[in-house]
């Protein structure tokens, strides 16, 4: 797992240790570790949303679930691509993440990951904990632990991104919740 | 292989009575659990990470005393060989007047409000906990703040 434990973690308090959590089975185990390999790989240095889309799509069942604060749930790959992902590049074309820590219980992951981007001139850092559920090595669903204030703070200092926040804003309002 | 160790089950035991010591909002119980070098973060709103058996104290008893009532309602626990990670439900009175930075997200502006004492807020949150020598050595909090400031009033 170099990729997650050799992240160079600096902010975090916590160390980039990964864990084991009892009642995993080895074969869960090893499910969650390639997954969280394939995670940080996806987050590392993503080119734009749809190489991002297209890195994560055989890692998603096809009915996967996200939920996440701010934004209605979204459900399956084309719903991840094009209400998830485009609206997200398009204001943070630089998003990155690195996995700072990381642990598995049966099918079930958590990830603490660290975002970054610039939005306009205004460079922002979150840090988010995903609970990943996996069916079959694959992601049924996806939970966003995570305080978006950050995000949403460089929106508001920057107006230029305002109409393409507004825009991911808007389209999100529209469907059901 | 299932991966079961005594360890887990002491770090069970543990995360229950910190549990408890928080659910009783009794500081001094909490604090008992932490290592001396124990880190705390609450990834919400700024807050800057407390490093060290005091500044973790001072941490915690600012959110007692904001929330003297708080109360994390279990949704699921996972418990590993040196750390476990608890989904629970946040919820707690205000007690204090406090300043919370408003974020609307459809009208984009910032403003800062002084309100929020008598409201109650519920909130989904994650905390991540290290184990070290049978006690805390790291929590690491996540929880939607603007989810908070909203029922603060603070939109």
């Amino acid at each position: 797992m170099a990729t997650v434990n050799g992240s160079g973690t600096t902010a975090s308090p916590s160390t980039a240790a990964t864990k084991t959590a009892a009642g995993s089975t080895a074969a869960a185990y090893a499910a969650a570790d390639t997954w969280v390999e394939m995670f940080a790989e996806g987050w590392a240095n993503p080119i734009d949303a749809d190489t991002f889309c297209d890195h994560f799509d055989p890692w998603f069942q096809p009915d996967v679930r996200m939920i996440q604060p701010q934004l209605a749930p979204v459900v399956g790959k084309r719903a991840f691509r094009e209400e998830f992902a485009r609206p997200l590049f398009d204001l943070v074309p630089d998003l990155h993440g690195t996995v700072e820590n990381w642990a598995a219980s049966g099918d079930v992951v958590y990830i603490e990951l660290r975002l970054e981007g610039t939005i306009g001139r205004r460079a922002f850092t979150m840090r988010t904990c995903d609970r990943i559920t996996l069916r079959d090595g694959k992601a049924i669903e996806r939970v966003a632990y995570l305080d978006p204030s950050p995000l949403v703070k460089a929106v508001a200092r920057s107006p230029r991104s305002w109409p393409r926040f507004v825009k991911s804003q808007v389209r999100n309002l529209r469907r059901p919740k | 292989m299932t991966i079961q160790t005594e360890d887990s089950t002491a770090i069970r035991e543990l995360a229950a009575r910190y549990g408890d010591a928080w659910n009783t909002q009794d500081l001094d119980a909490i604090i008992e659990l932490h290592t001396e070098d124990s880190v705390f973060q609450a990834h919400a709103a700024g807050s800057p990470p407390a490093e060290g058996k005091r500044a973790v104290r001072d941490a915690f008893a600012g959110y007692l005393a904001l929330l003297p009532d708080i109360n994390f309602a279990e949704r699921s626990l996972h418990v590993g060989e040196d750390h476990w990670v608890l989904e629970s439900t946040m919820t707690g009175t205000v007690a204090q007047a406090i300043e919370v930075e408003g974020v609307d997200p459809a009208a984009v502006f910032v403003a800062a409000v002084d309100e929020g004492r008598g409201a109650r807020v519920e909130v989904p949150c994650v905390d991540v906990i290290e184990v070290r020598d049978g006690l805390v050595a790291s929590k690491q909090t996540y929880l939607d703040s603007m989810l908070m400031q909203r029922q603060l009033g603070g939109e």
